[in-house]
């Protein structure tokens, strides 16, 4: 989300900003009066120049002070002392350095305008207009004093005067222009809202289309599959467990989590259920490797695999044109990794409509949602191998999830 | 698009578009700077007339640029918009450095640093802070470069160095100040983006459940009306007949249309035709023609991008039949909406503007084609 600073916080941040810049292009002009006079008193070593670096410093920590807390007492602050400390400075430049003929010389318009770049005090159009103009009249005036002092002509800072218009400008024109463009500013966060909670409702319905694909449609088929006369236990305690998952559960997956107790073992697991239900449905289903391993996932990701791989092995049972499948669990490196393998006919994987629902809906978006990763190999007349890849228990999750084939 | 450069323009589009008056301020100020202290200097330290008018009309060429490239709806302003004027105005310099070759007495009165000032910090607000100070940093190079050249004629005696710092000092000040405002305003922004997005999750959390049974609402009453009589009826008889087989087929079938009308839908299906009631069974005609499902591919800033957009002309800009297509353009995807809307051309513009300032922010090629009532918006973006 980074479409923008909310309408109250805009003027603050604009301000604040300036505020920042005013103080940079003040540090730029005390740090060019420092070089000037270090120039200076290097080539023009018996004259006394060294003093005058003491005012320069004095400022430079006021400056520091103002840009730390952009209060109204260091403003003040800065530009009292600050005024004061550039009347010193300009008594003693124009009494040592003879090419220092007015009050207008370059290096004190350094000072002069780095008093007019006090920066504004709050976010109001006073505060930002007020300062500046202060900062040009007491530089002005400060170093004015001291031209008269030393007997030097006063002539009018016309930089100095040009830099404190353009603050003020700055300032006036920021104000003015802000409320009219910032005026869709809630809208905009407004619909940045919407989107989070479309995100949040396109993961439900995904979550809810694939619970309902592999429940109801699979039993809506092997009831039409099934023997006519009476309803086969396997059948009837499906039916029994589906009914009650469609009517009876709170679908989301934090509420499951939070309900249930953690499968612990290879009987409760979900893996285990959907083999058995595969099995009810006539398939031989062989299991290798290290079943067991799946006691350490998490409640919702146990779930997620259970029914993806009851999808693939009813996509087996309908498609693949054999009666046989295996399914090898393997565990390491922060994955568990089930593959379900069968020798059957097999399918051309560029052939098949990406948008069919079976794998996209109930395998792939259920093991995406919970950090996994799906890969299938088929080619026709070679069988097809699903590797289905979940995090186990452990912090290490599965990397990004490739962009790979999409089938069936 | 690939990733936004990190500019007050891309990150803030509303602010930048606010802020636009000063950029033709500056422009003009910077212009007015470069004639005024031309005709000051005319006769005493002018060498060339004519290279000096030159200069000047080169410094206009590049404050034009400015003003131009700088046009919200050539937004947004990039690298190389940027290095055009500052480099048409360190040719300015030049030639003015020329126009008073021999003849210059003074740098504190030379225009050609301040109007370089001026443009670096005006286009603070369109580059990243770090390629600013670059530019700044090269500009006060030439600068610097030009002074020592010049500096064998300055009636006033003094080191070459400080000869230097006057004249880098309008480049440098000015410069770095606007790097400095558009790094406090990104900084900022960041502050409140992170605290921001922490609130809109939790309001999203807090939300998530009554969405999910919503949802879950939606779908049992499908399937109250046909599944649940079916297994109900089949577990208390226990028997499978003929008829029942026959009922589930329908049933099925009924429900993977839906689905497969579902899987066609996409976000901005939802956004343009959000008032379906309960009638979901059917496919009903959408005005998103998107047979690629691209709309997928856009990302969270986009897709809020064009939320904003489409609940305005629905809303305040009163448009009416709203069609989206997006096609593909080579690796990039084609937006193409249009609409008629009630409002005059004027307050059209005027309306539109900032959600336009927000599309150029987040999409790429956006262009705006207006006539009376039609309107028809255009713009792309990275396929992913």
């Amino acid at each position: 989300m980074s479409l923008g600073l909310p309408g109250h916080l805009a003027p603050r941040a604009v301000s604040a900003g300036i505020a920042r810049a005013a103080h940079v292009i003040a540090a730029v002009c005390l740090f060019a009066a420092l070089v000037a006079t270090l120039v200076q008193q290097a080539v023009a070593p018996t004259d006394l120049l060294w003093p005058s670096l003491i005012p320069l410093a004095g400022m430079a920590l006021l400056l520091y002070a103002v840009e730390r807390r952009p209060t109204a007492l260091n403003a003040g602050a800065y530009l009292l002392l600050g005024a004061a400390l550039s009347y010193l400075f300009a008594l003693i430049g124009l009494l040592q350095v003879p090419v220092l003929t007015a009050s207008n010389a370059w290096v004190f318009t350094m000072l002069k305008v780095a008093l007019v770049m006090v920066g504004a005090v709050g976010s109001r159009v006073v505060g930002g207009v007020v300062p500046p103009l202060a900062g040009y009249v007491l530089g002005e005036v400060a170093i004015g004093i001291g031209a008269i002092e030393t007997g030097k002509p006063v002539v009018l800072d016309v930089t100095a005067a040009l830099a404190a218009l353009l603050v003020v400008v700055v300032s006036a024109v920021t104000a003015m222009t802000r409320r009219g463009a910032r005026r869709l500013q809630p809208a905009l966060h407004r619909a940045v809202r919407d989107e989070r909670i479309a995100e949040l409702r396109q993961a439900a319905e995904t979550r809810a289309a694939a619970l309902l694909h592999d429940t109801v449609l699979s039993d809506l088929a092997a009831i039409s599959a099934a023997p006519r006369g009476p309803l086969s236990p396997a059948l009837a305690s499906r039916l029994r467990r589906d009914l009650e998952t469609i009517i009876g559960q709170d679908w989301s997956d934090a509420a499951a989590a939070s309900e249930l107790p953690n499968p612990g073992e290879w009987a409760a697991s979900g893996l285990a259920q959907a083999i058995e239900d595969a099995r009810a449905l006539g398939l031989d289903v062989t299991v290798s490797g290290d079943p067991a391993s799946v006691a350490t996932l998490a409640r919702p990701v146990d779930e997620a695999l259970g029914l993806a791989v009851r999808q693939l092995l009813v996509n087996v049972h309908k498609h693949a044109g054999v009666r046989a499948a295996e399914v090898v669990v393997y565990a390491g490196g922060g994955t568990l990794s089930v593959m379900v393998i069968d020798g059957g006919r097999g399918f051309d994987q560029a052939a098949v409509q990406r948008d069919r629902f079976g794998l996209r809906h109930s395998v792939r978006s259920r093991i995406e949602t919970v950090g996994g990763r799906v890969q299938v190999w088929s080619a026709p007349g070679r069988g097809t191998s699903v590797l289905v890849q979940v995090p186990d228990g452990s912090p290490a999750a599965v990397p990004g999830v490739p962009e790979s084939e999409d089938a069936r | 698009m690939s990733a936004r450069e990190g500019t007050v323009q891309l990150l803030d589009p509303l602010g930048a578009l606010a802020g636009r008056p000063l950029t033709v301020l500056g422009a003009v100020a910077a212009t007015a700077i470069a004639v005024v202290l031309t005709l000051v200097h005319t006769g005493d330290q002018t060498a060339d007339p004519a290279l000096a008018v030159l200069a000047v009309a080169v410094s206009v060429l590049a404050c034009l640029a400015l003003v131009v490239l700088s046009k919200p709806e050539r937004a947004p302003l990039r690298r190389r918009s940027a290095a055009v004027v500052v480099g048409i105005a360190l040719v300015a310099n030049l030639l003015a450095a020329l126009a008073s070759w021999g003849r210059n007495q003074l740098v504190s009165d030379d225009w050609g640093p301040i109007v370089l000032g001026i443009l670096l910090l005006a286009l603070s607000p369109y580059r990243p802070p770090a390629e600013t100070r670059t530019l700044t940093g090269v500009a006060a190079a030439v600068v610097a470069a030009i002074t020592i050249l010049e500096s064998r004629f300055f009636v006033t005696q003094l080191p070459v160095l400080i000869f230097v710092a006057v004249a880098v000092v309008p480049v440098l000040a000015l410069g770095l100040a606007g790097a400095s405002f558009a790094d406090s305003v990104l900084r900022r922004l960041e502050r409140w983006r992170d605290r921001a997005e922490r609130a809109s999750r939790a309001h999203a959390e807090n939300q998530e459940e009554g969405i999910v049974r919503s949802v879950q609402q939606g779908r049992v009453t499908i399937l109250n009306q046909d599944v649940v009589p079916l297994f109900t009826e089949l577990l208390d008889g226990g028997t499978l007949t003929g008829d029942h087989a026959r009922r589930a087929r329908d049933v099925a079938e009924a429900i993977r249309a839906v689905m497969v009308a579902e899987t066609e839908r996409s976000w901005l299906d939802d956004l343009l035709a959000p008032a379906r009631g309960g009638d979901r069974s059917a496919v009903w005609a959408s005005p998103v023609h998107d047979p690629g499902h691209r709309a997928e591919g856009m990302d969270f800033d986009q897709r809020s991008a064009v939320r904003a957009l489409v609940s305005a002309l629905s809303g305040r800009l009163l448009a009416a039949d709203l069609a989206v297509e997006l096609s593909a353009t080579g690796d990039r995807t084609a937006v193409r909406l249009d609409c008629r809307s009630a409002l005059d051309a004027a307050a059209l513009t005027a309306s539109l503007a900032p959600y336009l300032a927000v599309l150029r922010a987040v999409f790429d090629d956006v262009a705006v084609e207006s006539d009376p009532p039609a309107l028809t918006l255009r713009f792309t973006y990275a396929a992913n």
